[in-house]
């Protein structure tokens, strides 16, 4: 088990959403989609623009800055991680 | 006519509620604005079983928690307008996300017919929902349908006279089990009273909506009774302590929790089918090398063809490049604007003839011939340029490759403080620039969404290039010239594109970071050309309504002032009018980028009104119809050629973008900087240009 922020998870992996820290605002609408604490994102792209999951079935885009307040436990592919990406571009 | 009941249609954003909104009516649609904001608000009407329906289209939101505009003004309509059923739209191919609303909906609003959208691609992927369960379970009508291919439909509108009539559906909003919220809840609730009903949410619901942290409903509560403020706040903060969570994620858990347990008992998936095509697509789309070169090429091939419909270009430089001089110039006369061109010619010609033989003024013939016919062909010779445009927009709207482009230009745009959602108006400014403007409403953050606004009229649209493919054939004999020329100034114009939209950005928001992108990305699949037509139709008929008349009337007026002076009419004598005294008075102005004779002041004059009319005015000055041989005529050297392309492409964009910016900006500080900055900048560039190209021994 490896704790991460979403920006730093490798595609191919799943990762299971922890916290989100960011605007009031920001937060509710990520949750209101469907990403919130518990919920199992599988990551499909991740290399320098936004991120994108797959959550619920759907897949949706995620800005870096974003991603990187997203804070992740990460299910699969732990050998790819990232060390040290906080995923600020 | 009186209107039965009134309908209203609610759903998350791709779940297909405007092509179910554009089923229902016919795509015919009456489009006005939400009261004080730029947000569409489209109205239609129809008939089923002899009852009038009137259908209102709310915004796409994914809750109504009023996190932006559109969430407000949904929840609000519910509330003040009270419709006697509402329709919500789901994807049914998604329905463990796509619920998300219908629930909350469902909380606030008992009077509503759940549509499960997309059963066709439900069917083939093997989803079965049991919709006697699900409606024992929701209360309200359940019905399967496909707003594409109008399956259910009817059905659909016969849940919802019932639902409208009373005889079925729910008393009460549903309730959703909050778990540890509960106690609060019932707290709250007897705190408030008749407050909820005084202010027409149902209580329960407004409870809960305290305990979220909703500040919109707060003030409202405020505004009745102050009073209560403290003690609401002080049992919000009790909850917040006692359970070791915060209220509003507890709240979005257990409607999710209530959307699994539908999902897991109603849902079945009789086979699990991957989308495989799709993701090799993604692969190649998302990659952050080809990804931008792809789509790139395919947005570059695809305005290829509409450029050759509507111009001819690049297709007849191409074959005059190799030689085939006589098709290139079939390709151009056979163009749309080639045929509109010659046909609105000819019909001025007769109208023109007709009249002066029956015995009617010189001066009353012109004014009917070319100043109204005149304009109302300028106006009509906008109807392909924008529908086509709207057209090949439309198919990749429709087919999911957009949101794919937003995401592999983000990174790019980030740069210049904007996002990637900035990609779809910019490039369907290439279009028409009026069209970019209107399209930038899709755009959540307001900051973005102006400076986008303000800086897309510097992408030529098709106007300008009929122009600027006249400019570069008088400069150069070498179509490899020309079509170098062209290409140029269109990647110049998207660097300046970003360039303003930065400086924009840092000195009139002294914003610079560019809003966080958060978009769903919808699967890809086969545009519709139902879906295509009804968008393309709409816009178009949109801008002629909007624009319409403000061409119209400035047409004629500038027909006045091109053949009127204070004394009368001016006959054949242009010099004297209205119009060339003013081109002289502008004449120190454009000697400065080598444009040193009126006539060229005066073409620019009557760009502003379309940039085409810059060519047209060359043309009558100049006594020719062709348009290359009047540059020549009026003595445009290849230098002088350059300098008036950047300057035609870069000033104020015409008339009807100008219009567009004043009714969707709404704010006359940022029209103005749209204007003047776009001046500056063409006569900087111009002039630049210009003066380089004389100390270079050009001239
Ligand atoms: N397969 C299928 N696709 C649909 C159906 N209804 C809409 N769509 C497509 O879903 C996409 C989103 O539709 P749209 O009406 O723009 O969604 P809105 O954002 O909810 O207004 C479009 O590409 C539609 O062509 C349907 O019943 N079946």
């Amino acid at each position: 088990m490896r704790i991460a922020v979403l920006s730093g998870v490798p595609a191919g992996s799943k990762a299971k959403v922890i916290s989100i820290t960011a605007g009031k605002g920001k937060v509710r609408r990520l949750m209101e989609m469907g990403i919130l604490p518990g919920e199992i994102l599988e990551v499909i792209s991740n290399s320098v623009g936004p991120v994108i999951v797959r959550v619920r079935g759907s897949m949706v885009a995620i800005g870096r800055g974003m991603a990187s307040n997203i804070l992740v436990e990460v299910i699969g592919n732990e050998s790819r991680l990232h060390h040290s990406d906080s995923g600020t571009s | 006519m009186k209107v039965d009941y009134t309908i209203a249609i609610a759903g998350p954003p791709n779940v297909g509620k405007s092509t179910l909104f554009n089923r229902l009516t016919g795509g015919e649609a009456h489009v006005a604005n939400w009261p004080g904001v730029t947000l569409e608000r489209k109205e239609g009407v129809l008939r089923h079983h002899d009852k009038l329906l009137k259908v209102v289209d709310l915004p796409g939101t994914y809750s109504l928690s009023a996190n932006d505009l559109g969430e407000l003004i949904a929840r609000e309509f519910l509330v003040n307008e009270r419709p006697d059923a509402v329709i919500v739209v789901v994807d049914a191919t998604s329905l463990d996300r796509t619920l998300y609303l219908a629930i909350m909906l469902l909380e606030m609003y008992p009077k509503a017919v759940l549509a499960l959208n997309m059963a066709d691609a439900a069917e083939k992927r093997g989803i079965h929902v049991d919709l006697e369960g699900l409606e024992k379970r929701l209360g309200v009508p359940v019905v399967m349908i496909s707003a594409l291919k109008g399956v259910g439909v009817g059905s659909l509108l016969d849940r919802v006279l019932e639902v409208a009539e009373g005889s079925v559906g729910r008393e009460e909003p549903l309730k959703v089990d909050y778990d540890g919220l509960e106690p609060y809840i019932a707290m709250l609730e007897d705190l408030l009273g008749d407050i909820p009903e005084k202010l027409g949410y149902p209580s329960r619901w407004l409870a809960v909506r305290l305990l979220e942290g909703d500040e919109h409903i707060l003030d409202k509560v405020n505004e009745l009774d102050s009073s209560l403020a403290h003690s609401i706040n002080e049992l919000i903060e009790k909850a917040k302590k006692e359970l070791n969570i915060s209220p509003d994620l507890l709240a979005i858990q257990s409607r999710y929790e209530l959307i699994d347990q539908l999902v897991a008992r109603y849902v079945t998936r009789v086979k699990l089918a991957r989308p495989s095509l799709s993701e090799a697509l993604d692969k190649a789309l998302l990659n952050p090398l080809a990804g931008p070169l792809l789509a790139t090429a395919l947005i570059l091939s695809t305005f290829f063809i509409i450029f050759t419909l509507n111009t001819g270009f690049p297709l007849n430089l191409l074959f005059d490049l190799l030689g085939m001089e006589s098709i290139a110039s079939a390709i151009e006369e056979n163009s749309l604007s080639g045929l509109l061109g010659r046909l609105f010619e000819s019909l001025s010609e007769q109208v023109k003839e007709g009249l002066l033989s029956s015995g009617s003024e010189e001066w009353l013939a012109l004014l009917v011939s070319d100043g109204i016919i005149g304009s109302l062909g300028t106006l009509i010779s906008f109807v392909p340029l924008l529908f086509f445009a709207y057209v090949i927009m439309g198919a990749f709207e429709d087919s999911g490759l957009f949101a794919r482009a937003a995401v592999v230009y983000d990174r790019l745009f980030r740069k210049f403080g904007l996002s990637g959602r900035a990609f779809f108006p910019a490039v369907l400014g290439m279009g028409c620039n009026v069209a970019s403007i209107i399209s930038t409403r899709a755009m959540d953050d307001d900051r973005e969404r102006v400076v986008t606004a303000m800086a897309s009229p510097l992408i030529p649209c098709q106007a300008r290039l009929v122009v600027l493919l006249a400019l570069a054939a008088s400069a150069f004999e070498d179509p490899l010239m020309q079509a170098s020329l062209a290409v140029g100034i269109y990647l110049l114009s998207f660097i300046m594109f970003l360039i303003v939209s930065d400086l924009l950005n840092r000195f009139v928001f002294k914003i610079r970071i560019a809003p966080d992108l958060l978009m769903e990305l919808p699967p890809y699949h086969r545009p519709s050309l139902r879906v295509i037509w009804w968008y393309a139709r709409s816009n178009t008929e949109h801008f002629l309504r909007k624009a319409g008349w403000i061409i119209m009337a400035l047409g004629i007026s500038t027909w006045f002032l091109l053949n009127f002076n204070f004394n009368g009419y001016v006959g054949d004598n242009v010099t004297a009018s209205f119009a060339a005294s003013l081109g002289k008075a502008l004449v120190p102005i454009t000697s400065m980028i080598g444009l040193n004779d009126w006539k060229f002041a005066l073409g620019f004059e009557v760009g502003f009104i379309a940039k085409e009319g810059l060519v047209v005015t060359f043309s009558n000055l100049a006594g020719v119809a062709d348009p290359v041989k009047a540059l020549r005529i009026l003595g445009l050297t290849p230098l002088k050629a350059l300098s008036m392309a950047l300057a035609m492409n870069f000033y104020v964009p015409c008339l009807a973008t100008v219009a567009a910016l004043i009714t969707e900006l709404r704010r006359l500080k940022y029209v103005l900087i749209t204007v003047g900055y776009q001046m500056i900048l063409a006569f900087v560039l111009a002039a630049g240009v210009y003066w380089a190209g004389v100390m270079l021994g050009f001239a």
